[in-house]
């Protein structure tokens, strides 16, 4: 009896959490461009960020015959645990990466992808003005109106993810980009996964993105490197099982 | 007694098969290949779909690539692979997938450390239906450009006996004989997994005369065909082609040499040979 009070009190709280944020849209309150075409514009730092996070966004986004969709990369993405699983050298698994980047956008119909070259766990080292002056001239050559990058605590904690947040919440400020999100978890969720991190934010809107499910898994899967030889395949499986995608509206202009 | 004769059956039967495959000598496709004027040896596999490529030579692109650094490889891929099944499970339109597979290609290319991936957009199922003689014209033009010295396709039965595989064997091999490239290998199978395919492909099998050693490489082989997303994970449940990439060894054929002669070349009038 206790035992079924206990998992009654965790879904329902579970419950409760997840539908703290309402579902919608990432361009709700977005003015197009001159053009009449929103830009939307990921900005992270490895291959397979913005399909984890965002691929069943972009492809819902997609939908909006008005949508145009820019992935940049800030990294080669050179140093997963691929290298050592594949026997590959740095350099190798960088230009592999890239070109599975390709192939993802290609299944998220993105319009574009953007890959810098810094190296991978590299960006807290980098040049902070160059890589400022990077970001800044990718949302101007876009006209991004939507800039979507990791929160400051970057999910994972990962020092690239939270270097990288900073840069480009640093850069929306300057310019005349409108919304910038962070990407999000339920508390809950993020508790469970990464325990040592904490998510200073709320998701404050969830996508559904059940109608794209399976083309994320695909995009997902193009990732392979990532997938089947960096020990995260438990981790990339059930990244797949959510039905939504969460965010926090960081900045607003 | 019964089992017992199961048992021998299933004795020679091995035998056999053994016998049959330790009959296939090892070795490289460059043997006696020799180079172009820049020092260089250019390799291009022309197939008609992203993937073909990988199954029946990814080990031995890695294999050359990796071993002897005069080699170029050239990847040419005839259509746009759009018609797989694929498009059934993942509910995506031919051209959707056409874009997808092109870039998987270039993803696998990278991987076999392939130099250049060449894109052509005929319509997968449609090389039987388009211009022969423009089929192999155009064949040929690209082994001018690439300066190919080796060549490698399909044998006629096409592996699997799909009509792409058929056409493109035939048009390529015409092509080669007007060529000044070297060498013309088939994609082919020893006779153990050759009787498999024929049953299954309905057009017999090439025999191979010699196998690649792709041992150190099947990792990276298995990368490859990974890349190929929609190939492997979602063009039905009986297309896992895991088979496929764990050999040990890749087999060809030699189809044709084109003598290399040096009065040839100097008045630059290609030998047309093709003998056998």
């Amino acid at each position: 009896m206790k035992k079924i009070f206990i998992a009654f009190t965790i879904l329902a709280w579970a419950a409760l959490a997840s539908a703290a944020a309402p579902t919608g849209s990432l361009l709700d309150g977005v003015k197009p461009g001159a053009d009449g075409r929103i830009d939307v514009l990921t900005i992270f730092p490895h291959q397979d960020d913005e399909t984890i996070f965002v691929g069943g966004t972009i492809l819902a986004l997609k939908q909006d015959p008005r949508v145009r969709v820019h992935i940049m990369c800030l990294t080669l993405g050179d140093k997963s645990r691929a290298n050592k699983i594949l026997h590959i050298t740095p350099d190798f698994q960088g230009k592999v990466r890239s070109r599975e980047l390709r192939a993802a956008a290609a299944v998220l119909g993105a319009d574009e992808v953007i890959q810098l070259d810094y190296r991978d766990q590299g960006l807290p080292g980098a040049d902070q003005k160059e890589l400022y002056a990077q970001i800044a001239d990718a949302m101007g050559k876009t006209n991004a109106e939507v800039v979507i990058t990791y929160g400051p605590e970057g999910i994972t904690g990962h020092m690239d993810h939270k270097a990288g947040s900073k840069a480009v919440t640093e850069v929306f400020k300057t310019g005349p980009a409108q919304k910038l999100y962070y990407v999000s978890m339920p508390r809950w969720v993020h508790a469970l996964a990464f325990p040592g991190v904490k998510l200073p934010v709320a998701p404050t809107v969830k996508v559904d993105i059940r109608p794209y499910k399976e083309l994320k898994l695909l995009a997902m899967d193009e990732h392979a490197t990532q997938k089947w030889w960096a020990g995260l395949f438990q981790q990339m499986t059930m990244e797949n099982e959510f039905n939504d995608e969460y965010f926090a509206l960081a900045l607003s202009k | 007694m019964k089992n017992f004769r199961f048992a021998i059956i299933a004795l020679f039967v091995l035998a056999f098969s053994l016998k049959a495959a330790a009959a296939i000598p090892n070795g490289s496709l460059l043997d006696g290949v020799l180079p172009g004027p820049d020092g260089r040896i250019d390799v291009i596999t022309m197939f008609p779909h992203q993937d073909d490529e990988t199954i029946f030579v990814g080990g031995t692109i890695l294999k050359m690539k990796t071993e002897d650094p005069r080699v170029r490889v050239h990847i040419i891929c005839f259509t746009l692979g759009e018609l797989s099944g694929a498009m059934n499970t993942l509910k995506i339109t031919p051209e959707f997938q056409g874009k997808i597979r092109t870039k998987e290609l270039e993803a696998a290319a990278t991987v076999l450390k392939a130099d250049e991936v060449i894109q052509l957009d005929y319509h997968d199922q449609g090389l039987a239906k388009a211009d022969y003689n423009q089929l192999v014209q155009k064949a040929l033009d690209l082994m001018d450009k690439t300066h190919a010295a080796v060549v490698i396709t399909y044998g006629p039965d096409g592996m699997s006996g799909h009509i792409d595989h058929r056409t493109l064997s035939r048009a390529v091999t015409d092509a080669f004989k007007k060529s000044s490239a070297q060498k013309l290998y088939y994609a082919a199978l020893p006779a153990s997994l050759g009787t498999i395919y024929s049953v299954y492909g309905k057009h017999g099998y090439t025999l191979a005369d010699l196998k690649v050693d792709i041992r150190p490489y099947k990792k990276l082989k298995k990368l490859a065909m990974y890349e190929h997303t929609t190939q492997k994970f979602f063009s039905g449940p009986f297309t896992s082609l895991d088979a496929e990439v764990n050999r040990d060894y890749e087999w060809f054929k030699l189809a044709g040499q084109n003598k290399y002669i040096e009065d040839a070349a100097l008045f630059n009038t290609p030998n047309h040979g093709g003998s056998k």
